[in-house]
């Protein structure tokens, strides 16, 4: 009994296993925590692997961002320019590593995922990597207290400068009234 | 004193001491203030909205400026035309090109007003930024550019055009063809076609530079090809004006 | 009558519009000092010669010397002329002290001169007492007393004035005959005065050309059957 426990044992790991070996595919990503800011564009490493036997067949990556609180929906369109990126196929034991730009479009913790699946074999599982977390934080900025008074002074000094103006106008005018002597007609013909 | 000079004197006096300026003036200030006011009521900003912010003031600077530009050579030559003020003019011994480099001089103090009044709001509402000195220089760079595009493109309309009304059609038609690439999702600038279409809108290009130096914080070096089309189109349009304006018809196309 | 130096030598002008001619094959001569009339019925092409011979449009064929300059030397034309258009317009906001000054400083006077001069044309016209008031607020008599006093302001050698009496009370066509009469006659220079009115031309001018769809039909002096021809072209 017991040596065919100990017999069956791999035969019972394969039998497992068997179903397993259909992913393939593994996931590498890194830095596996972001601490950062609004705004700030940040890098992940991410390398994917096929550790099968077999080639791939033509795949695509996916990044997928969480909001584990369930508030705030992260869109993560918004935080990439590249949801997914399309990929060749990877013979047996061949990886490739690919640069995620991604940046935090608002305030709190997140996770973020890359998911791996084939675009056309159904028989291969997605794959997914480790978890990516962020804590985004909103860097903010004290508005200078010059705001009111220079949004209230700048269109009255605006109207000060056009009254001037106008005046200046009316003065003229006044003089060209006043100052020159009406010609006599003749003096003016005979020029 | 040269006939330019003299041009661009008479209109700016027309402008700003017997005209609308002054008001006009006092309605853009205004508006600044509005801007400022609504960024800066909670007394705390996020540097994004900031950012946003300060370049919500440039492109107002620029936009109101050129849009100033452009309607006063719109009207240059065929307004005159159409109130028949233009023959006496032409019958003085100055040359077209005078004329119409003393009108654009004057059309320009328009633009230069509207920039002189974001000055202070640029300062308040960058204050902490680090990018006052980057707002100021893009809305002086790019404010000449395009005041000086969108003014000599509307007198080269003015001078062919035979009615006002015409120039201002074709004029505010063209206005709205160049804004198209402004409403494009930012997603076509990554294809080529796309790319080069917001490129080669001097409209567009500036607006892509705002957004890029101001909001974004990209360095001027890795942005600096987006400044070809701006330039281009000011000098294109420079020369086309002075070939146009060495003589003005006064009827043409009759 | 005796001739002095010419002034307009007109060449052989035609002036086509899309086939149809305005003026075809107009020759003639005006001498400084004499008032030239031409005169003909609406649309002979008076105005069009005026143009051309303003150099602000283009003749089709032809040539023509003012001031002994050629059509290619616009510039030294034009300040040596003074036009009064048939159809001015004036800007409406402008005082009439303005407009005229900025004129006087277009031919190259400084601000003083050409204030000083305006005051003084404006007296000559008889709009003195309106002289800081906005054009927009003149009658059309006005307005042309003005246009006038405009076309005078740069103490031209030649004169062209396109039917210059059109909308002035009788009082006002005579000060402004009387003007045109006192250029010519005391300052040696050449007025060129258009009109369809045959009583104004044979009043004052010293040579009359009648145009007639365009062509000249009559070059001499006034007392030499003018009436009899005008009134064929006219009937
Ligand atoms: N821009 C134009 N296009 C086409 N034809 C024109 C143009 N200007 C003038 N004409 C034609 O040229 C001819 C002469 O016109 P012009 O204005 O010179 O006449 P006019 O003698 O001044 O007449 P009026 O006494 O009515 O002022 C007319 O037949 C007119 O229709
Ligand atoms: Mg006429």
């Amino acid at each position: 009994m017991r040596t065919f426990l100990v017999l069956a044992a791999p035969l019972v790991l394969l039998a497992i296993a068997a179903p397993a070996s259909a992913q393939t595919v593994d996931i590498a990503v890194s830095p596996l925590e972001i601490s950062t800011e609004i705004g700030a564009e940040h890098l992940l490493a991410v390398s994917i692997t096929n550790r099968g036997s077999e080639p791939t067949g033509p795949l695509v990556a996916h990044l997928v961002v969480i909001d584990p609180s369930g508030g705030a929906s992260a869109d993560a369109e918004d935080w990439t320019g590249e949801l997914n990126r399309p990929l060749t196929s990877l013979g047996a034991g061949e990886s490739i590593s690919l640069d995620w730009d991604i940046k935090p479009i608002i305030r709190g913790d997140f996770i973020a995922l890359i998911t791996v699946a084939s675009v056309d074999d159904a028989s291969l599982d997605p794959a997914s990597s480790p978890a990516v977390y962020f804590m985004v934080t909103q860097p903010t900025l004290l508005v200078s207290g010059a705001t009111v008074p220079v949004s209230i002074a700048v269109p009255l000094i605006i109207l000060a400068i056009g009254w001037w103006m106008l005046r200046t106008e009316r003065k003229r005018v006044e003089e060209l009234v006043g100052v020159y002597p009406n010609p006599p007609v003749s003096r003016a013909i005979d020029r | 004193m040269n006939a330019t000079t003299i041009v661009a004197g008479e209109e700016i006096s027309g402008t700003w001491f017997r005209g609308w300026g002054p008001w006009f003036a006092a309605v853009v200030a205004v508006a600044f203030s509005g801007i400022a006011i609504a960024l800066g009521y909670s007394g705390q900003l996020n540097l994004l909205d900031a950012r946003e912010g300060l370049a919500v003031v440039v492109r107002m600077s620029i936009g109101v400026g050129a849009l100033l530009v452009v309607l006063s050579m719109a009207d240059s030559i065929s307004g005159m035309r159409d109130r028949s003020t233009l023959e006496p003019l032409l019958l003085t011994p100055i040359t077209g090109r005078s004329l119409l480099g003393g009108k654009l001089l004057a059309a320009g103090s328009g633009w230069v007003v509207v920039f002189l009044i974001s000055l202070p709001y640029l300062y308040v509402i960058g204050d902490g930024l680090g990018t006052i000195a980057l707002a100021v220089g893009l809305s002086v760079v790019l404010g000449a550019l395009l005041a000086t595009t969108f003014g000599a493109g509307a007198a080269v309309l003015s001078i062919r055009s035979r009615t006002n009304l015409q120039t201002l059609g074709v004029g505010l038609l063209g206005l709205a063809l160049l804004a198209i690439p402004l409403l494009l999702p930012a997603s076509v600038l990554r294809n080529p076609i796309g790319e080069l279409l917001v490129r080669a809108d001097p409209m567009s290009a500036a607006q892509h530079l705002i957004g890029a130096l101001i909001v974004d914080e990209a360095t001027l070096a890795s942005e600096v090809s987006w400044f070809l089309s701006p330039v281009l189109a000011a000098l294109i349009t420079s020369w086309l004006l002075w070939k146009s304006a060495r003589f003005i018809e006064l009827e043409p196309g009759i | 009558m005796q001739e002095g130096r010419p002034a307009i030598v007109c060449t052989s002008i035609s002036k086509n519009y899309e086939g149809h001619a305005a003026l075809a094959d107009v020759s003639f001569t005006a001498y400084a000092g004499h008032v030239t009339g031409l005169l003909g019925p609406n649309g002979a092409g008076k105005t069009t010669l005026i143009r051309i011979l303003t150099t602000i449009l283009q003749p089709s064929a032809g040539t023509f010397q003012v001031a002994g300059f050629e059509p290619d030397q616009a510039n030294e034309i034009k300040s040596l002329i003074g036009v009064m258009p048939e159809s001015a317009g004036y800007p409406k906001r402008t005082r009439a002290i303005d407009l005229l000054t900025y004129h006087g400083r277009l031919y190259g006077a400084g601000r003083e001169e050409a204030t000083f001069n305006a005051v003084e044309m404006l007296a000559a016209v008889g709009l003195s007492d309106r002289r800081a008031d906005r054009i927009g607020t003149f009658s059309r008599g006005m307005r042309q007393r003005l246009g006038l006093a405009r076309a005078l302001m740069n103490n031209p050698r030649i004169v062209f004035l396109d039917e210059p009496t059109l909308g002035l009370d009788p009082a006002g066509q005579h000060s402004i005959l009387e003007l045109i009469d006192e250029l010519a006659g005391s300052r040696d220079v050449a007025v060129l005065l258009s009109s369809h009115l045959l009583a104004e031309i044979q009043g004052i001018c010293d040579r009359a050309v009648i145009l007639d769809h365009g062509r000249v039909v009559f070059d001499a002096e006034p007392t030499q059957g003018l009436s009899e021809i005008f009134h064929k072209v006219t009937t």
